[in-house]
């Protein structure tokens, strides 16, 4: 049984999000590492 | 299409740039030969996680996700290709931190082997990395090559040289502090490229429920989680890339690069979970190429390999096929500056050990030498367009043999160099006798009736299950019983003296020597 339109729609999104999502946990990081730093 | 002009003045500004950047940061951090190959302890979390995800994303996922997604076993193999991208760094988050602890000043996994288990099982391990990370690399040289001439029309050997040169430029000058640099800006960059170009490319193409439709339309299959032709696939592909990875020396510089044990840890792991949604999201673009009249998955003319680019070529405007080009060519910056000088550490790191007294200014031209060999090399081939695919299944099936007898003598005392070179060889030949390149060799012997049919679940399974049980019972059997803290006092720093105050370079002395 395939996945219906609905979950593969979810799937698709889902996976973008999460590479935004480490995108801004990347950004995260570096801003904490940059702010112990300068402080 | 994007003219061929247009298309390498882009790639040509890319790499322009990064050289330069890679350049400028390097200058005065290079002071000795452990700062060209290992970096060690100067990785932060940010950085760290950046380094894996650009070292572990190479052009490749531009080629082999989609083409499993269109051709093998669509959304299951898709996903297995994932999990099998982040599975190699789920076992560094835990195997990382113990190789720092028991070889704390090490540099390379053919030193590691040679102090555990001797010449021979370090001459085995040697052939084995080297030969899959070149293989990597003409890869990575020829997928990029190829795809600039697919949507560009650009000369193979035009990009070949453009890529070489430039990222040869800024990794002969600044070595692994350049790679690990230019891979933090390159993740930066890529991530939000990718995820917005996906989600324009998709949109353009009428969003997921038409790419959906599409599919449905051509091969229902593709789009079940439970077809087994992608389960096995996806199955395989997890220890044909375990094995792979472990063997990859990238991975050991890295853990040495790291700030501390739990940088490396955590580093690994955020990883891990940041190449899923990455495979997974390029290799979509399979799954959108099923609907095009171009796309052959079987016979000849098959091109399911560039079913991602089929798709930017037919569907896309010039704006966002550059912008793939784009990505495409910092994917391959990233693993091709982190291979070269992975390659170069590799015989740099064993050179203490096989020439008389280096100094260090010579060695450190010695790893600048053999970046610019592998560099020539890469390219000469990468501007061929051979079909390295083969290769590359071979170069898995050996490593896969190999990583678990390797990996055993840093849990266990027992594991004996001879006994794990025959437990390697053993899954090796188990594995060879149902790989489907071999098949034809096989049947010229006579013997290839007496063999299970040939195919890649089977030989990849058998290759890791076989050389696994072996380890552990020759294991059992073996009188030997090595001090795993021994590790720590035969691999010393390269540029550290000996304790008689002379200039001596660190030596990596093998069980052999130390016994006696």
């Amino acid at each position: 049984m395939g996945l219906g339109v609905t979950a593969f729609t979810a799937f698709v999104w889902v996976n973008v999000l999460l590479v935004l999502a480490v995108f801004a946990y990347e950004v995260y990081v570096f801003a904490t590492e940059y702010r112990s730093a300068t402080h | 299409m994007v003219t061929s002009t247009v298309a390498l003045a882009v790639t040509a500004v890319v790499l322009a740039v990064f050289a330069g950047l890679g350049t400028w940061y390097s200058r005065g951090r290079v002071g000795s030969v452990e700062d060209f190959i290992s970096a060690r302890d100067s990785a932060g979390p940010g950085v760290m996680t950046a380094t894996l995800v650009a070292s572990s994303m190479g052009a490749w996922i531009l080629f082999s996700p989609a083409e499993a997604a269109a051709a093998f076993g669509g959304v299951t193999a898709l996903v297995g290709y994932g999990v099998g991208s982040a599975v190699p760094l789920v076992v560094y988050a835990r195997l990382g931190p113990r190789i720092r602890e028991y070889v704390p000043a090490g540099h390379s996994l053919t030193e590691y082997a040679y102090a555990r288990y001797g010449p021979w099982m370090y001459g085995y391990v040697l052939l084995v990395s080297v030969a899959y990370m070149f293989v990597f690399l003409a890869a990575e040289m020829t997928g990029i090559t190829g795809a600039l001439a697919l949507v560009a029309g650009v000369p193979l050997w035009q990009t070949a040289a453009l890529i070489g040169g430039f990222v040869l430029a800024y990794t002969v000058y600044g070595g692994l502090q350049a790679s690990i640099f230019t891979d933090t800006l390159q993740t930066l960059l890529l991530l939000p490229l990718l995820a917005v170009g996906f989600a324009a490319a998709l949109l353009s193409l009428g969003g997921a429920g038409e790419v959906h439709d599409t599919v449905i339309a051509a091969n229902p299959d593709l789009l079940d989680p439970g077809f087994v032709p992608g389960l096995k696939f996806g199955t395989y592909v997890v220890v044909a890339v375990l094995g792979a990875e472990m063997l990859n020396q990238a991975w050991w510089q890295r853990i040495y690069a790291g700030r501390d044990a739990a940088t490396v840890r955590k580093s690994f792991l955020v990883a891990a979970v940041a190449v899923v949604p990455m495979v997974v999201t390029a290799g979509l673009f399979g799954l959108a190429a099923t609907g095009l009249d171009s796309l052959v998955t079987s016979g000849d003319g098959y091109n399911a390999d560039v079913a991602f680019f089929l798709v930017v070529q037919e569907s896309f405007s010039e704006p966002v096929t550059l912008a793939v080009v784009v990505v495409a060519v910092l994917l391959v910056m990233s693993t091709a500056d982190t291979l070269f000088n992975a390659i170069a550490s590799v015989v740099t790191a064993d050179l203490p050990r096989l020439v008389d007294d280096p100094s260090d200014e010579a060695l450190t031209l010695a790893g600048r030498a053999f970046t610019v060999v592998v560099a020539l090399a890469a390219t000469v081939v990468g501007a061929q367009g051979y079909s390295v695919l083969q290769i590359f299944f071979t170069a898995d099936l050996l490593a896969t043999a190999t990583f678990v007898p390797l990996l055993y003598g840093l849990y266990s005392t027992r594991p004996s160099g001879p006994g794990m070179l025959v437990a390697s060889v053993a899954g090796l030949f188990v594995g060879g006798s149902m790989f489907p390149p071999a098949a034809g060799m096989l049947a010229d012997f006579g013997v290839a009736g007496l063999l299970p049919a040939p195919s890649f679940f089977r030989s990849f399974l058998s290759a890791f299950l076989v050389s696994s049980v072996l380890a552990v019972v020759l294991s059992r059997v073996s009188p030997a019983a090595f001090d795993l803290d021994r590790l720590d006092s035969e691999i010393s720093r390269i540029d550290e003296p000996t304790t008689d105050g002379g200039t001596d370079r660190a030596r990596t002395t093998g069980p052999e020597e130390v016994r006696e």
